[in-house]
């Protein structure tokens, strides 16, 4: 009793930012029930005096009075309700923003363990019933008090003793709407569950609507629905059930003391204690005050059954978000992007199995680091691992080996890192808000550039409304290709340091896949790439690969080496490239070989590099078209040492050109 | 009509806040024309006829609010 206390003062306590609104709104309310109670009075001065004594003065004034007080409590009763709509929505809001902040800062394992359409009835139809109840509650509870008090005081006025008995009728009534409250208590939390259930089902058909096609379970499914809403059908039905009862009770127990009430009344006026018009008044009066006592009933049912709802809110409030784990963080300001990870081992808390042992990997900035191996094998754990989704077990991950990943501020470790995965989100809206999804400052260039990249560009301007163009629910359905590229296109444009490639180019063709990673080495010279792959020839492009086999680190090297070795590397590629022993053979060859030449054309290009006296003559004889006489005399150099200069700068072009020409 | 029509479009596209607390202040301002007029009926004093014994009437002067609280006992 006393914790359910303690969490309605912490509800209530959301009013007081609103609690000049509230007082005035109470004020509003306080009026326009003293308002109220002067009609019956008015009858009563009317009967007693006005009528008797054929007094017209009398008449005009009092129904002057009563037009003044109708307009006075018209005026009081709008602007409470007016006020109390402002407070109701104001609160609704605060309250869904702390739930959905709270929910978005909860740790990931906590979102994969719930189910969506469970917190979708959370943050709609939850949120709801508490807000009703504790905007309600309190503008009721000061209204029925003070209509119930203000009725009391003028029928003891008018005669005690019938009011007495009146009040003795009460007990009865709080006993049975006790006795309701705790069934509807357990019926709602029944419903909340019920249509949770009902919600999740939605979402989760509703977003598999392919699978449910391809395997033609259209009538299943829909059956399945029809299960689960006759269950929520036969809550309501004992929800309606309940009520029905409790109104019989509540209307056969006021007929009863009403009834036994206007007959004790009729005696007191027989008797000579009180006059007509004051009947006339205390019966309108005792037909009132049953409404209040009925008010009490109902706050004390909505309160019993918000708690319902309170405590599936509350638990969701009272979880321990991910960002405040450590309360001493570095916050990163400038990284290179070197990620090592030093022993790391993982498993998850309630598991007894490791899913990653003794880690150690190193990815360094300006290079593609691959990650292959069987599935669930821990590829993904070690980007979650990175991502700070999940912390180690054993063992420590460093940023830049200096920074240690559990002391990092979540905030500027994850801007410092851009994912694609598999399973890409496009959320609604125009490409160009999906392309600047986490960016705050917009530049126009970068974005084309980005999109560029990922070769989405010439797509995106072919469609009529170019970068404008709505995709997602509404609007243009995108292929898992040009989605893959759009996410890759966003993850470039927000020109962070870790890129982390999940996956991310599996639903592309080999050529466009070959030329976004043509691409990539150009933009990734100061950036870290993570790459998780299954296929040969995304690894081709990485400049280190790790191979994870049982949860370790298996093999490790590029991917010539790792051809060598012969050993899980191999025997991976062959059974994902499809390639003969031989051809294999022949592929490392050519590695090696394109590996050779790449170093020979640097070496030779380095020697080969024209001086600036050479770019200046050449550009002289050949664009300006001078004669050697007069860029002599330009230069200040003999006309014989230009032709030699010239000479020797045009046979080091020629040679570069071959060279290019062989790559 | 239309006149009507704009000032609904006027009050609905009022920013949300300032029109509450403009709601707030008109509030007070009426809160203190109505402590006025019960001030002011306090202070009327109407003449009531009230019967007394042997069907005799006399007059007396009271305020609207003892008027509506009194019992005629002798009627």
């Amino acid at each position: 009793m006393r914790s359910r206390l303690k969490v309605l003062i912490n509800y209530f306590s959301l009013l007081l930012p609103y609690w000049d609104k509230s007082l005035l709104s109470l004020l509003c309310v306080g009026i326009g029930v003293l308002f109220g109670m002067a009609t019956p009075l008015i009858t009563k001065v009317l009967i007693d005096y006005a009528y008797p004594n054929r007094d017209l003065n009398l008449l005009t004034f009092l129904v002057l009075f009563g037009v003044l007080i109708f307009i006075f409590q018209t005026f009081f009763s709008d602007v409470s309700s007016y006020l109390d709509t402002f407070i109701h929505q104001t609160l609704s809001i605060d309250l869904r923003k702390k739930f959905f902040t709270r929910l978005l800062r909860l740790p990931l394992r906590y979102h994969f363990e719930k189910q969506v359409g469970d917190l979708m009835v959370r943050v709609t139809d939850d949120i709801d019933v508490i807000v009703d109840s504790v905007a309600e509650t309190i503008p009721v509870l000061i209204k029925t008090t003070l209509q119930l008090a203000a009725l009391l005081a003028i029928c003891l006025m008018i005669d005690w003793n019938l009011t007495v008995l009146a009040m003795l009728g009460v007990p009865f009534y709080f006993v049975q709407t006790r006795f309701f409250a705790r069934r509807f208590e357990e019926l709602q939390e029944k419903s909340q569950k019920q249509e949770s259930e009902i919600y999740t089902f939605y979402q989760e058909k509703m977003s598999n609507i392919k699978t449910i096609k391809s395997f033609n379970q259209e009538i299943y499914e829909t059956d399945r629905l029809i299960d689960k809403l006759i269950g929520m059908f036969a809550l309501v039905r004992q929800n309606l059930f309940l009520g029905l009862f409790n109104s019989f009770f509540d209307a056969t127990l006021i007929t009863l003391w009403t009834s036994f009430l206007a007959w004790y009344a009729g005696y007191r006026v027989i008797t000579g204690h009180i006059t007509i018009g004051e009947i006339m008044a205390i019966l309108v009066y005792l037909g009132q005050i049953h409404q209040p006592i009925m008010d009490f009933g109902t706050i004390y049912k909505s309160l019993t059954r918000s708690f319902v709802s309170i405590n599936r809110v509350d638990e969701i409030l009272e979880k321990e978000p991910e960002a405040y784990k450590d309360t001493r963080t570095f916050v990163l300001f400038q990284i290179e992007g070197k990620i090592k990870f030093d022993n790391v081992s993982f498993k998850y808390h309630d598991a007894e199995e490791f899913i990653l042992k003794n880690i150690d990997l190193i990815a360094n900035p300006g290079e593609i680091t691959a990650l292959a191996g069987t599935s669930g094998a821990g590829k993904s754990t070690i980007i979650d691992l990175i991502l700070r989704f999940v912390e180690p077990t054993e063992g420590a991950i460093y940023i830049d080996d200096k920074y240690d990943l559990k002391k990092v501020s979540l905030m500027t470790l994850r801007a410092y890192i851009s994912i694609v995965s598999q399973d890409v989100v496009i959320f609604s809206g125009s490409i160009r808000d999906n392309l600047q999804y986490g960016r705050k400052v917009v530049n126009g260039a970068a974005m084309v550039e980005a999109a560029k990249a990922a070769e989405i560009h010439d797509f995106i301007v072919g469609l009529p409304g170019g970068y404008d163009t709505l995709i997602g629910e509404g609007g243009l359905n995108l292929s898992g290709g040009q989605k893959q590229r759009l996410a890759i296109a966003r993850a470039l444009y927000r020109d962070v340091k870790i890129l982390v490639l999940d996956e991310a180019t599996s639903a592309l063709d080999s050529i466009t896949e070959a030329a976004i990673f043509n691409n990539l080495k150009q933009l990734i010279k100061a950036k870290t790439v993570l790459m998780i792959t299954h296929r040969p020839s995304s690894l081709k492009n990485a400049d280190r690969i790790y191979i994870i086999n049982d949860n370790v680190i298996s093999e490790s090297g590029t991917f010539a080496e790792l051809l060598d070795k012969k050993g899980d590397f191999y025997k991976f590629y062959q059974a994902q490239a499809h390639e003969s022993e031989e051809e294999i053979e022949e592929k490392v060859e050519l590695i090696k070989y394109q590996k050779r030449l790449i170093k020979e054309k640097l070496r030779t290009a380095k020697a080969l590099k024209l001086s600036p006296l050479e770019k200046k003559v050449l550009q002289l004889y050949y664009d300006e078209r001078k004669t050697y006489a007069k860029i002599s005399k330009e230069l200040g150099m003999e006309p014989y040492d230009i032709s030699l200069i010239r000479r020797s700068a045009k046979d080091k072009l020629e040679r570069l050109r071959e060279l290019e020409f062989k790559e | 009509m239309s006149r009507l029509k704009n000032l609904f479009s006027a009050i609905l596209s009022q920013d949300m806040a300032k029109q509450a607390r403009q709601v707030e202040a008109i509030t007070v301002l009426v809160f203190v024309v109505l402590l006025c007029t019960v001030w002011w009926l306090w202070q009327l004093k109407l003449d009531i006829i009230q019967s007394v014994k042997d069907g005799q009437t006399i007059t007396v002067k009271m305020d609207v609010f003892d008027l509506l609280l009194s019992r005629n006992k002798e009627q």
